[in-house]
């Protein structure tokens, strides 16, 4: 069997910071495979951006990576290299992200610079990782922006990022992620700041930029409903941690963790009718007073005294590939 | 818990048409000078926030606004609690004390009536004073009142409400950074409510929360308004905790009201191509029912150049040259249900259940 595209073994991240250590990601372990999407689901403090940002290696200078951490990825060539090991200089690093692992925010204007135009970063960027004359990159880039649904394109190409609306800005950002035909792209809650009806077109154009580009995608969002409609396969985040993940049927559908189950019913249907909701119980801790055990047990309904809050729970597969740690399924 | 409270107006979704009005928004127009640079330039322009919206709000019940960037939905809720000034149009209250003229109060007879009004804001990070206690940040609405209250009088009400917004007397000796998020806003809720409003106006006030606590402050709201029988002017872009919420819900859009009707109505036969799209864009839970967004065209207009005609008509897939003409008026096409839409008879939406 050949390796998974990526695989992220045993991350751990931790915050050296003036009140103590933090830790944000805690022994997290997931796969990727050519073309698939992982969506990763999770609220505040859950880890779930600091974890994807490990992969391409976009970590704050205080950041402890714990020693036993790999991010192996399988690169064009074939060969696997562990992206934690690269020098945090060096070439392969940079032919990597931007090249074969791309990422797009919540907020796009992050990703541009103000001083230079739309075209001048897809060129550049562009160039940076392809041996290409600049009339080529420019023919590339106005293309690419024509896909992804913006109206004149190359007009638009000579422009500012600041001199476009929101959802064009989103679009400007998707184009220039993608004009290196990465092997990856991060998206990280790419549409949360995005009003309902652009946000469905922005999902629509990645779902359909996935199929003709052949890409693997990681879709970090706090929305389920958004994961539910572009992802197959889901990881459940909490506190740092993997509680549950799986396909993205059963793990909604069936949900194994007492967390999954809680975060499913506080959601908001919209033909529910006016009634209660049911929230989880107490509020997310603090990073800095992380739980001892299970990182769930203090707020869970179905706590098991002696157990969850003394030993962390150990990953079990409950069914085909829907995996899920916790004591209840020990 | 099956313990049933004594209610004398039921909540129920289907609209409940039976209750008094407690406000009446007639009219109500709020424009925006847009000025060029310099302390002495020309106003270049305006934009129409609020542009001729018309609605009332029950008594007891949960008015839901939704809308997107630009809709003027956060507009409408500042311009009817008088917190940014109000071009035309006319609101009326009709509480406890009789029917007020709103926009004819002013200076002390203004800051007399606010407290029959408050605001639950959407951050709760930014809307508490950091250098103050709990207990004196709900009492604030009390202290600052235009009749003076005993210190003894103001503690008990401050006890009170912090009691039923779930605070114990442990935490109105604390500074706000030390709670967190949900914490933070159930102060929000207590200090708005400690002046015993009639009328609450929430404007996004649980979209900053995680998932798992916006569940809690959303039942907290519902519980609150039982109780006390507040009415709550409901704004948030969140189709679905807007559901959730209330007895009627209002869609605007590029400043105009486009449908309101009871919940249930709403979401299962809108009349409007716009609130049909809406929540055609929501992604549905369940993975395996297909997600079929209906294709707008292009991008939510600017309020500051609206399109002539129907608002809606530059995305509508269903319009025609009338709708680039002639503005739909607003008018009633079915039980109390309103719409702003040439083809609203023609048009059918229903959703399955």
């Amino acid at each position: 069997m050949s390796p998974p595209l990526l695989e992220v073994r045993d991350l751990t991240i931790e915050f050296m910071t003036d009140e103590g250590r933090i830790t944000a990601v805690d022994h997290v372990s997931f796969a990727l495979e050519r073309g698939q999407t992982l969506g990763i689901v999770g609220e505040s403090g859950s880890g779930k951006s600091v974890a994807t940002r490990a992969v391409i290696r976009l970590l704050t200078d205080n950041a402890l990576v714990g020693e036993r951490s790999a991010i192996n990825l399988t690169r064009r060539d074939g060969r696997q290299v562990d992206i934690l090991g690269l020098a945090s200089g060096s070439s392969e690093l940079r032919q990597i992200r931007g090249g074969e692992v791309s990422m797009i925010f919540q907020e796009p204007m992050a990703s541009f610079s103000p001083l230079r135009t739309i075209g001048t970063h897809m060129v550049e960027a562009l160039q940076l990782h392809e041996r290409v004359s600049k009339a080529e990159a420019t023919r590339r880039s106005i293309e690419l922006l024509e896909r992804v649904g913006i109206a004149d394109a190359a007009g638009r190409f000579r422009q500012y990022s600041f001199e476009l609306s929101g959802g064009m800005r989103q679009r400007a950002m998707i184009a220039m992620a993608l004009v290196t035909r990465p092997s990856i792209l991060i998206a990280d809650e790419p549409t949360t700041a995005l009003d309902v009806t652009i946000q469905a077109q922005i999902l629509q154009l990645l779902r359909e930029l996935q199929e003709e580009m052949g890409m693997a995608m990681i879709f970090i969002s706090h929305d389920l409903g958004v994961i539910a409609q572009i992802a197959r396969n889901v990881a459940v985040m909490y506190l740092g941690r993997v509680v549950e993940e799986g396909p993205t049927r059963d793990v909604i559908f069936e949900p194994r963790h007492p967390y999954t189950r809680g975060l499913i019913q506080a959601i908001p249907r919209l033909d529910a009718g006016q009634r209660r909701l049911t929230p989880i119980g107490g509020d997310i801790p603090s990073p800095l007073a992380r739980p001892s055990g299970c990182p769930f047990h203090t707020r869970c309904g179905e706590r098991l005294e002696g157990r969850c809050e003394a030993r962390v729970p150990d990953p079990r597969e409950v069914a085909p590939s829907h995996v899920v740690s916790c004591h209840l399924h020990d | 818990m099956t313990e049933s409270h004594p209610d004398p107006v039921p909540a129920e979704r289907t609209g409940g048409s039976a209750r008094p009005d407690l406000l009446q928004v007639e009219h109500l127009q709020v424009h925006f000078p847009i000025r060029g640079k310099g302390l002495f330039a020309r106003q270049r322009g305006q934009v129409r926030a609020v542009d001729d919206v018309s609605f009332a709000v029950r008594r007891g019940e949960t008015l839901g606004l939704v809308g997107e960037s630009g809709s003027g939905k956060t507009t409408v809720g500042r311009a009817i609690l008088r917190a940014v000034p109000v071009t035309a149009g006319r609101v009326r209250f009709r509480g406890d004390q009789g029917e007020v003229d709103l926009l004819g109060l002013e200076g002390e007879s203004l800051r007399r009536f606010r407290k029959h009004m408050q605001l639950i804001f959407q951050d709760p990070y930014a809307s508490l004073n950091p250098r103050m206690t709990v207990r004196d940040i709900i009492a604030e609405p009390l202290e600052a009142g235009a009749q003076k209250m005993a210190k003894s009088e103001i503690d008990d009400r401050v006890r009170e409400t912090a009691r039923r917004c779930r605070l114990n007397l442990e935490h109105l000796r604390r500074f706000p950074h030390a709670f967190s998020g949900g914490q933070r806003q159930r102060i929000g809720i207590a200090r708005a409510l400690v002046s015993s409003p009639e009328f609450v106006v929430c404007d996004e006030s649980v979209s900053a929360l995680d998932v798992s606590i916006q569940a809690d402050i959303l039942n907290l709201l519902m519980d609150l308004q039982e109780e006390l029988h507040t009415t709550y002017l409901f704004i948030a872009h969140d189709l679905s905790v807007v559901a959730q919420i209330s007895t009627r819900v209002a869609v605007m859009y590029v400043g105009k009201l486009m449908e309101l009707a009871p919940t249930d109505a709403l979401f299962s036969r809108p009349a409007h191509p716009y609130t049909n799209a809406l929540f055609s864009a929501i992604p549905h839970l369940d993975p395996t029912q297909a997600f079929e967004p209906l294709r707008l065209t292009g991008e939510i207009p600017n309020p500051a150049s609206p399109p002539p005609g129907c608002r809606f008509q530059t995305r509508c897939p269903f319009a025609e040259d009338r709708c680039r003409n002639e503005e739909p008026a607003w008018r009633e096409v079915g039980p109390d249900h309103l719409v702003a839409c040439h083809f609203a008879e023609r048009l059918d939406f229903t959703r399955r259940p």
